[in-house]
């Protein structure tokens, strides 16, 4: 069985803007074409979400396109007393905050009870209020992932991982990260971007003028 | 074909129209300017280009027929790249391809686009996304550390020689020694021999060689 990758996907969109394969001129690069499917998605995974909502009224992300990372160790602020770390992304803008669907740490024994879920404005009276002892809590913002725990997190040996919908791949040769009934979209999409440039004239003369 | 088959060709129509005997260097002359004429065509004439459209009718990698006719002028080579700079083979006339060492393609930008392509932050200055820019005898190739640059190229068409001695009555008589035979294939040589015409029909002011050479132009026979 063969999957798409993502390089079979910027592939085929090169293929068909260039009507064969590119040749050594193509303007395009699979760089460029590669921020265009980050893009189509991120884009394609809110409709689908919302879809989703609409049919069963439960806010949710596809399975096909969520990752789980792990990430840096936290550092502590002094002055806040939060724990940060940095997410390989911002999260999708889907309602309900859906980007990050879980966050939960593990080490040799195991996984741990699921860290909760704050919301950012909710942030600074929550610090105020009785806790758990045992619980953990994380907010983010853009790529910052922040903790509020009574453990001590710059010096843990676990890790901690993030479940979250991903719209990029760091390995192109890797079967691209979005369910099959996706990869449809996502192609148009881009084709759908990328077609109108044929139709740019585009100024090459040297004569001191942007347009000649 | 050799030289002198050729030769002996445009004699043919030379006399078939009634002209005084072709000399040899008038044979060279006329079909060493064909020569040049006719790979300029096949590479793709500046003069067809529209102000929109910059394509000529015939151009070079246009069809394989195109391409398969400038086979015998094909070259390749690996370039050593020094401080960035790699030199021109001494036969090269126009740039097929640039490859780096790992086999990813050298795009070609022009002078008025480098500063933007060196700070483009899609695609960085490293192997992969290499490139290059034409100068005089050289190429300059980003990243300046790639050690070297394998380039297929065309080169001009040799030009013919018709050696000859002669004989005891001081006329010339063919010699392979020292004589260089046309590289076109041999369905090209009535092309070429056309156009040859037509360039020495002009020089001794013969219109018949003339249409003649126009006539394999227009209609290819």
């Amino acid at each position: 069985m063969a999957y798409t990758t993502r390089q079979q996907l910027i592939d085929r969109i090169l293929r068909f803007y260039y009507d064969g394969v590119p040749d050594d001129q193509a303007e395009i690069t699979p760089n460029e074409v590669d921020l265009y499917i980050n893009d189509a998605i991120a884009t394609v995974i809110n409709k689908q979400a919302m879809d989703e909502y609409n049919i069963t009224g439960i806010m949710s992300v596809p399975e096909g396109y969520i990752t789980t990372y792990t990430i840096p160790t936290p550092s502590l602020s002094d002055q806040t007393g939060f724990y940060s770390s940095t997410l390989p992304h911002p999260p999708l803008g889907l309602p309900g905050e859906c980007g990050v669907v879980g966050v939960y740490f593990g080490g040799g024994w195991g996984q741990s009870k699921p860290v909760l879920h704050v919301k950012p404005q909710e942030v600074d009276y929550f610090a105020f209020m009785p806790m758990p002892p045992q619980a953990a809590y994380y907010w983010v913002e853009n790529s910052q992932i922040y903790f509020w725990c009574n453990t001590d997190l710059t010096h843990i040996s676990d890790s901690i991982y993030i479940r979250m919908a991903s719209n990029v791949q760091s390995n192109n040769s890797a079967v691209l990260n979005v369910p099959p009934d996706a990869v449809e979209l996502i192609f148009q999409d881009v084709i759908s971007k990328l077609l109108p440039r044929k139709n740019i004239k585009s100024d090459n003369i040297i004569d001191g003028k942007e347009n000649a | 074909m050799t030289v002198d088959t050729v030769y002996r060709i445009m004699r043919f129509i030379a006399r078939k129209n009634q002209l005084a005997s072709l000399s040899p260097q008038d044979f060279q002359d006329s079909f060493n300017s064909a020569q040049r004429n006719y790979y300029d065509f096949l590479v793709g004439r500046l003069e067809q280009y529209r102000y929109d459209s910059p394509k000529p009718r015939v151009g070079i990698a246009m069809t394989d027929n195109v391409m398969s006719r400038l086979t015998p002028f094909q070259q390749s080579a690996t370039v050593s790249v020094t401080s960035g700079v790699a030199t021109k083979p001494v036969d090269f006339n126009k740039l097929l391809s640039m490859l780096t060492p790992s086999n990813t393609r050298v795009s070609r930008y022009e002078e008025n686009r480098i500063a933007e392509r060196l700070a483009d932050s899609i695609d960085p200055v490293d192997e992969e996304n290499a490139f290059f820019v034409e100068k005089n005898g050289e190429w300059a190739v980003y990243p300046d550390d790639l050690a070297s640059v394998t380039v297929s190229y065309l080169t001009l068409p040799t030009d013919v020689v018709w050696a000859y001695t002669l004989d005891g009555n001081g006329r010339p008589v063919y010699t392979p020694t020292g004589s260089v035979n046309p590289l076109w294939y041999d369905n090209d040589i009535d092309e070429l021999i056309g156009r040859a015409c037509k360039i020495l029909g002009i020089s001794i002011k013969e219109n018949a060689l003339v249409s003649y050479g126009q006539g394999v132009l227009q209609n290819g026979e």
